[in-house]
């Protein structure tokens, strides 16, 4: 004898939902909870910082992530629309537009990673500050008696500057390179999480989300290739499970609306 | 809630999402930082208003495709 699950395709009547759209709403409430969480202890770390950085991240480089993220949730839901108006060949050419963005995303998101690997920051004996790149290997910076860094202009937390930025990098006039003696140095590292409390939040958060949008392709994923053989036997039961997979698609660019002006504006 | 509904929440916090990137823009340009930023919140507020459109014909799509729940 055959089992077949129930309510997986028509809605349950006291619920007035198929099963896998209260699952996920019961999972995107935790995941509420999850990243709740970390914005409370984002505001509480700030309130309680005596400094807190500002500009330290590209704007240009999060819009235009957000932009992608944005463009990504109208595929989306585009991709479920015409599978329930059973255009399946639409629905894989916007669900391929959804990966390509979200591949977009992460590509982006590692190259600013990277970015922040390669920024370093030296605090002097008299409580001075002083960020950059280094004019040096880690590895030379490590054996050497002093550090060779070439600081960050002025002006490097300006919209302007900071778009100019990506497409070329600062000017490395000899002139400007700073050669500090360990002995001024208390302390330097690059811009990991052990940094500052900022940048532990930031890469805590962004990490966090970017683990999200990477189980979301891999999800999106399997419903453009193999899980999409489903159209062929119960095109209904498809558009329930991409209803799905997009409401999580959802929540987690609704995250990022959240998580850009927080970390890259205020 | 379905995709359809929550769409239309998301659309709602995107256009917040222009309004104040506008208003941080606008800031910023006043507090002398730059003249991109007038361009930069110029366009925000032109997106907001982009936004606010799809949200409506996205909204009339789904009616006529009787995708209301």
């Amino acid at each position: 004898m055959e089992l077949e699950i129930p309510y997986t395709v028509t809605a349950r009547p006291d619920t007035g939902s198929y099963n896998a759209k209260i699952g996920i709403w019961l999972f995107l409430a935790s995941e509420v909870m999850l990243f709740g969480g970390l914005f409370s202890a984002y505001i509480f770390l700030r309130m309680g910082a005596t400094h807190w950085p500002h500009h330290l991240l590209n704007v240009p480089i999060g819009l235009f992530n957000t932009f992608v993220l944005i463009t990504s949730s109208i595929t989306m839901v585009m991709a479920w629309t015409a599978l329930k108006m059973r255009q399946f060949q639409s629905y894989r050419r916007w669900l391929a537009a959804t990966l390509v963005c979200g591949v977009v995303f992460l590509g982006i998101k590692s190259m600013e990673y990277k970015d922040k690997f390669h920024h370093y920051g030296v605090i002097l004996n008299n409580g001075q500050e002083i960020t950059g790149h280094l004019e040096m290997t880690p590895a030379e910076a490590l054996k050497s008696p002093t550090l060779r860094i070439l600081p960050d202009a002025e002006d490097a937390g300006s919209f302007g500057y900071q778009l100019q930025s990506i497409f070329r990098r600062p000017a490395t006039g000899e002139e400007k390179v700073l050669e500090i003696p360990k002995s001024d140095i208390q302390w330097w590292s690059n811009f990991t999480p052990r940094y500052s409390t900022y940048l532990a939040t930031y890469f805590t958060m962004t990490g966090l989300h970017g683990l999200h949008i990477l189980g979301g392709l891999l999800v999106l994923g399997f419903f453009w290739g193999p899980g999409a053989k489903l159209y062929r036997t119960n095109p209904e039961h498809l558009a329930n499970r991409v209803e799905v997979a997009g409401l999580f698609w959802h929540f987690v660019d609704l995250v990022w609306i959240f998580l850009f002006p927080t970390l890259y504006l205020l | 809630m379905s995709l359809r509904q929550f769409h239309l929440v998301f659309v709602t916090v995107v256009t917040c999402l222009f309004l104040g990137m506008g208003g941080w823009s606008l800031k910023g340009y006043f507090d002398h930082q730059g003249g991109l930023l007038l361009w930069l919140g110029a366009g925000s507020f032109a997106g907001a208003l982009l936004v606010v459109v799809y949200g409506a014909w996205f909204l009339r799509k789904t009616r006529r495709m009787g995708l209301i729940e």
